[in-house]
Formats: C-alpha cells, sequence, structure tokens
C-alpha cells in the first residue's frame, strides 16, 4: 500500500499521483501491483446526439409553418405587394443560424460562411425589389464583408492562439473600432460618393483605448487578478 | 394498490428536477455496493426483471403535460450497463430506453442511478438493497426474510407510491426568512459532462470517537470540517468581502413523519457561519452547526419549511402557467433563492443495515450527488459495518476544500484511504 506523503492518506493501489494534492506516488523498492485495476472504471460514455436532431425537426416545422402562413396570408392580403419575402427571409437567415449547427459537425468558418452568405442574398434581395442596388453595392455588401472577414480573423486567432479572455475581449473591441470606420466611410462613399471618415473616429478612438486597456490588464498579472475575482461569473 | 395505475404526479420535491435540467446539472444521484467479487451480468439482469415489479413508482417514464411533468407507468425492465469514468450522466429519454434510472456495474461494484424526480436516498437505498438480496440469491446465497429488506414477493402498498409532502403539509403557508447569498467555491470549471469524485474510506469508530470527545454527531462533526474547508479556501482568493460559508443538508422527513412512501421526503437545512464576523475556531462552528440543528430538526419548524415549498406549488398562478414557461421561472428561481444560498451539500444516507447472511459479501456501500456550476462541490457520506465512505463531487479541476478536508481529519488521527476516477496519465 502507499500512503502520500504530504496528505498522509492511504492511496489506491493503482494510483500514480495524490488526488488530493497531485504529488507523484513514486515506490522505487515495490514491486509494480498486478492487478492494475482502478476504483473507478476508465472509460468514457457516448452520449446520443437526439435530442439535438429533435430540437433542428420541431424548430424547422415552427420557421416551415411560419413561412407559410405568410406566404398565404400575403395571397389575400396585399396580393400586389410581395411583402411576405421579407419575414420569410428572416426566418430563413434565423434557420441558417441555428438548424445546422444542431445536425451538422463543421468546421465554425464553413458555418460563418454560410451565415454570411445567406445575409448577403437576403440583403441583394431586398435591394433587387427596390431598386437599391446603389447602397447594396456601396454599404451592405462591404458592411457584411467586413463583418465576415473581421469575425473570420478573430475566430482564426482564438483557434490558433486560444487567448485568454482579456485578449479576446481586446480583440473584439479592436475590430468593433474598424467596423465603425468602414461603415462611417461606405456610407459617406453612398451619400457624399467620396471615402472620408467623420464620427467613427471618435468611437474608433474609444473602441481602440479600450482594447489597449484590456491588453494592458492582461499584462499586469496583479491588475488582472484583481479584475477577474470582481468580474467573475 | 392498484398496479394497473398508468400514471403518477410529480411529489413536491420532484417538481423541480425536470425544470432545472442543463447541460451540466443532470439531476442524477448514485448508490452503489462493492461486492467482494466480481459482478455476474446475467445475474444481474435477472435480478432486476424479478425485483422492479415490487416498486412500480420506478418503472416509471417521465413525459410533460400542458402544465406539469409527470410519471408514466412503463413495461419491462432495463438491462444492466457497464459503468464508466463520469458518473451521474444525463438520464435521457428515448425509446430504446425510457426509464428514468439505471444499473450500472463495474468489476465489483453494483451502481443504481437515479433522476431525482423519481425518488430521494433513502428510497434508493431500498431499491439497491432488494436488488442486491435478489442478485446474491441468484448467485446462490440463501437470504431469510428480513425487516432490512423489502420483499419482492409482496405487493407494493399506496403509501409507498404516496406524495408525503400533500398528506402533511397544512393548508395555510408560513413564510420563511429569505436567506442571503453564499460563498461559492472557485476555482476552473471543468466542461460539461466531466466530473471528478474522490473517495474517502475511513473507520466510523474513529470518526465517532473524535464527535463524541466535541459532543456532537458524525454528521455534525463532517459538516463543520467541510464549512472549515470552505472557509479557508474563500480565504485563499484573499477576498475584502468574504461571503457566508454554508452548507445544505438534506433531512429525511421519515425520522419525523410517519411515511414508508418510496418516492421524495425530504427537506434541506442551510447551515453555516458567515466568516465576516471574525475568525472562526474549528470548536465555534462545531458548536455553531450542532445548535442550530437542534434548534431546527423538530417536526413543527420542518413543517413550516415543507409547507411553504408545498404553497408554491399548490398557487393558481404557478399550476396555470405552461410547463414550458414554468421551467424557465423555477431554473431562475432556483438559482437564485436555491443553489446560490450554500456554498455546498452534504447528504449523510446514514448506516446501512443488511441480514447477517449479505453482511459477508459486502464490501462498502457507496452514495454520489452531483454537481452543478453554481455548487461545484457536492458531498456525500455513507456507512457500513464500520466502513465511511465519504465522497466529494467536483466540478472544479483543482482538489483544495477535500484536500483540507482530508488533510484536517488525517491530523486529527483518522486513516483515510483515498480513490478517485481522476483519468491516471
Amino acid at each position: 500500500m502507499s500512503y502520500c506523503v504530504k496528505c498522509g492518506v492511504e492511496l489506491d493501489a493503482s494510483a500514480k499521483v495524490c488526488a488530493l494534492c497531485k504529488t507523484p506516488v513514486v515506490m522505487p523498492r515495490d514491486l509494480p501491483e498486478e492487478d492494475g485495476h482502478t476504483p473507478y472504471p476508465m472509460q468514457k460514455a457516448h452520449l446520443s446526439k437526439k435530442e439535438k436532431r429533435y430540437t433542428a425537426q420541431i424548430l424547422s416545422i415552427i420557421l416551415f409553418a411560419l413561412s407559410a402562413v405568410c406566404i398565404l396570408v400575403n395571397r389575400f392580403y396585399g396580393p400586389d405587394i410581395p411583402w411576405s419575402v421579407y419575414p420569410v427571409g428572416a426566418f430563413i437567415i434565423f434557420y441558417s443560424f441555428f438548424v445546422p449547427t444542431l445536425i451538422f459537425k463543421w468546421h465554425p468558418f464553413v458555418f460563418l460562411s454560410v451565415d454570411m452568405t445567406v445575409i448577403m442574398v437576403y440583403l441583394y434581395m431586398i435591394a433587387w425589389a427596390n431598386d437599391g442596388s446603389g447602397w447594396f453595392y456601396t454599404i451592405a455588401l462591404p458592411t457584411t464583408f467586413g463583418i465576415y472577414i473581421l469575425t473570420l480573423t478573430i475566430l482564426w486567432i482564438y483557434q490558433v492562439k486560444r487567448p485568454a479572455i482579456f485578449i479576446m475581449n481586446a480583440l473584439v473591441s479592436a475590430a468593433a473600432g474598424i467596423l465603425s470606420l468602414i461603415i462611417d466611410g461606405m456610407v459617406h462613399l453612398y451619400v457624399d460618393h467620396i471615402f472620408r471618415l467623420s464620427w467613427s473616429l471618435i468611437t474608433a478612438s474609444c473602441f481602440i483605448a479600450l482594447a489597449f486597456a484590456l491588453w494592458a490588464t492582461y499584462r499586469n498579472i496583479r491588475l488582472r487578478s484583481e479584475v477577474q475575482k470582481r468580474l467573475h461569473l | 394498490m392498484d398496479k394497473n395505475r398508468s400514471w403518477y404526479r410529480l411529489d413536491n420535491a420532484a417538481k423541480i428536477f425536470p425544470a432545472i435540467r442543463s447541460k451540466r446539472r443532470t439531476g442524477v444521484f448514485r448508490v452503489a455496493v462493492l461486492l467482494k467479487e466480481e459482478v455476474d451480468e446475467a445475474a444481474l439482469n435477472r435480478s432486476i426483471e424479478q425485483v422492479l415489479p415490487r416498486f412500480p413508482c420506478f418503472a416509471v417514464t417521465m413525459r410533460h403535460g400542458l402544465f406539469w411533468y409527470y410519471l408514466e407507468h412503463c413495461p419491462g425492465a432495463p438491462k444492466a450497463v457497464k459503468d464508466t469514468v463520469y458518473p451521474c450522466m444525463h438520464m435521457r429519454r428515448s425509446k430504446e430506453y425510457p426509464f428514468m434510472f439505471r444499473v450500472l456495474f463495474y468489476r465489483k461494484r453494483i451502481a443504481v442511478e437515479f433522476f431525482h424526480s423519481l425518488t430521494d436516498g433513502t428510497g434508493a437505498m431500498t431499491f439497491l438493497k432488494a436488488l442486491l438480496a435478489q442478485y446474491l440469491y441468484e448467485m446462490g446465497v440463501k437470504i431469510d426474510p428480513s425487516k432490512d429488506i423489502l420483499n419482492i414477493e409482496e405487493a407494493a402498498s399506496a403509501e409507498e407510491m404516496q406524495d408525503a409532502f400533500l398528506r402533511y403539509t397544512k393548508k395555510a403557508p408560513i413564510r420563511l426568512a429569505p436567506e442571503e447569498r453564499s460563498y461559492t467555491p472557485m476555482g476552473t470549471i471543468e466542461p460539461p459532462g466531466i466530473v471528478h469524485i474522490t473517495t474517502g474510506e475511513m473507520s466510523v469508530a474513529a470518526v465517532k470517537a473524535l464527535a463524541k470527545e466535541a459532543g456532537v454527531s458524525i454528521t455534525v462533526y463532517l459538516t463543520s470540517v467541510l464549512i472549515l474547508s470552505l472557509i479557508k479556501h474563500q480565504k485563499k482568493y484573499n477576498y475584502r468581502q468574504h461571503r457566508p460559508v454554508k452548507v445544505a443538508i438534506p433531512i429525511n422527513l421519515r425520522n419525523y413523519f410517519k411515511s414508508s412512501t418510496l418516492r421524495n421526503f425530504i427537506i434541506v437545512e442551510n447551515v453555516g457561519v458567515n466568516p465576516n464576523y471574525g475568525e472562526y475556531a474549528f470548536e465555534e462552528i462545531l458548536q455553531k452547526v450542532h445548535n442550530y440543528l437542534r434548534l431546527m430538526m423538530n417536526e413543527k419548524d420542518l413543517l413550516a419549511k415543507m409547507t411553504a415549498n408545498v404553497a408554491l406549488e399548490r398557487n393558481m398562478l404557478m399550476r396555470v402557467m405552461p410547463f414550458f414557461m414554468k421551467n424557465i421561472i423555477l431554473t431562475f428561481g432556483f438559482q437564485l433563492f436555491g443553489d446560490s444560498r450554500v456554498s455546498s451539500v452534504l447528504s449523510n444516507l446514514g448506516p446501512v443495515y443488511l441480514p447477517k447472511e449479505m453482511q459477508d459479501r459486502v464490501q462498502r456501500f457507496e452514495f454520489i450527488l452531483e454537481a452543478v456550476r453554481i455548487k461545484p462541490i457536492s458531498c456525500a457520506m455513507i456507512s457500513f459495518g464500520d466502513r465511511l465512505v465519504f465522497n466529494f463531487t467536483r466540478m472544479l479541476e483543482e482538489p483544495d476544500v477535500e484536500r483540507e478536508f482530508f488533510r484536517f481529519l488525517v491530523k486529527k488521527g483518522v486513516h483515510v484511504k483515498i480513490e478517485s476516477n481522476d483519468l491516471q496519465e
């Protein structure tokens, strides 16, 4: 039998470390036990995913029913104006955001790409129905594409580097600042036909300053610990 | 007892569990027995088929109506499955497995896990003892009828199926004082599905001697050690403002109100100290816990608390609310007024008594609760003969609290043997 030298407790014969303090078990003169069985099984269970499929089915039925109702009502109320296209488009966006994640095991980049494509198609459809190709190509498309690239970048950094939550928040803050610059510039380009920045300089400065503050807090270990203690969830 | 009865309402304590289920909260607990020989799977499966008809309140599946969940009779019997590293996993009802309990085995261990809506620890132990008796009978052990084991030849009585809360509570509720939020043990939260089990096996006589010396019961003594460990844990994180440290102690109401119900019949008392009042010595914690429980554990105070819980269920607004809205409100309310009022829970199933013929075949019994995010450390204890088994269930990576707990006992001269389900690397 072995004991933990720090805790004083007896350990199971199969234990390689003490469960209470992780001190390694070293017995240079003893032979290893023949029966290497552990007191608890080491095999993990596989949980079924049936509940997720069921949720996806329910969501699909609900969204399909809602879309059908909108289309039917449109036939009787305002049949000249295809207004049901807008709520049906919104339902399709909601569907593409949630249902594939319940069924498929794609890479997050694929989910993001599908979501952004659906959004851009929806916006294009609105623009086409209302002669808005001007604002679509100048404002909607660059903004959506900008959100896509920024989100993709943050996701990639998270996948590769797994940075701490402070750094993630700093990155999100910086991305929000860059996005405000894009929106401001594109709106001015559409309205004034010239790319210039106005209000976004203030918002971007605030976001960038916040990002820098978060980064600086992270770098200071004592400050980081104090903030974590007070803001932990 | 009408064996043809097809459905049952959930009892008062049971109603909360289906509502508050989530990724990290399964609502499942485990009772287990460690034998002296390897378990025979075929004999175990035969035993389940023989024993389950005696417990019609467990041969059920859970469904929901518009307003409440309910239990529906389910034919057949489940098969025993191989145990896995993380106990108390989700009980997912499916066509293939509609039951709300499962029987598991691993080497010499037989474990039964129940969804808490079915029963409490006492009801679970009654089932496990009956299953064990039938299993040993299948293995050739002759067992005489005994008051310690339910006779499976007898029919189940109506009282075993009864909601004892409704039987005893008065019509007029009595309001209880709201409690302060307690300290939630801090640490690195593990991903959903991963729980650490630390089992400490020790001598009942050794712990009893310590408790007797202090003039308290074993439950009070070990609860005080747990509170002390949690206070030290909170101090380690160097908060300027410390929160109260309280432990929830489930109380078996069958000891105060006559009932042989196999369903839930427990109430929880929260006991602890507030470190903001000063530095508590261990003896002071002992006295506080001992005196508080002596004050509150009487028929009238327990009845008042029971009535307050039942009043919520009887409230007309609550009754007419659809079940999915109830789930949201109950989850929110339970987190605000339930789990967050305590730092941990310590459930003591007490000593297990078996007929003499069975005692020689059993090493020990085990009792494991689940841990949840807002209460990431749960404790459960049970004893058999001179073997007291104290289980920690932990959702945190760091074993700080149990390290303090067991080291305290070792310093007091108690020999503790530790086992754990940590994956050996």
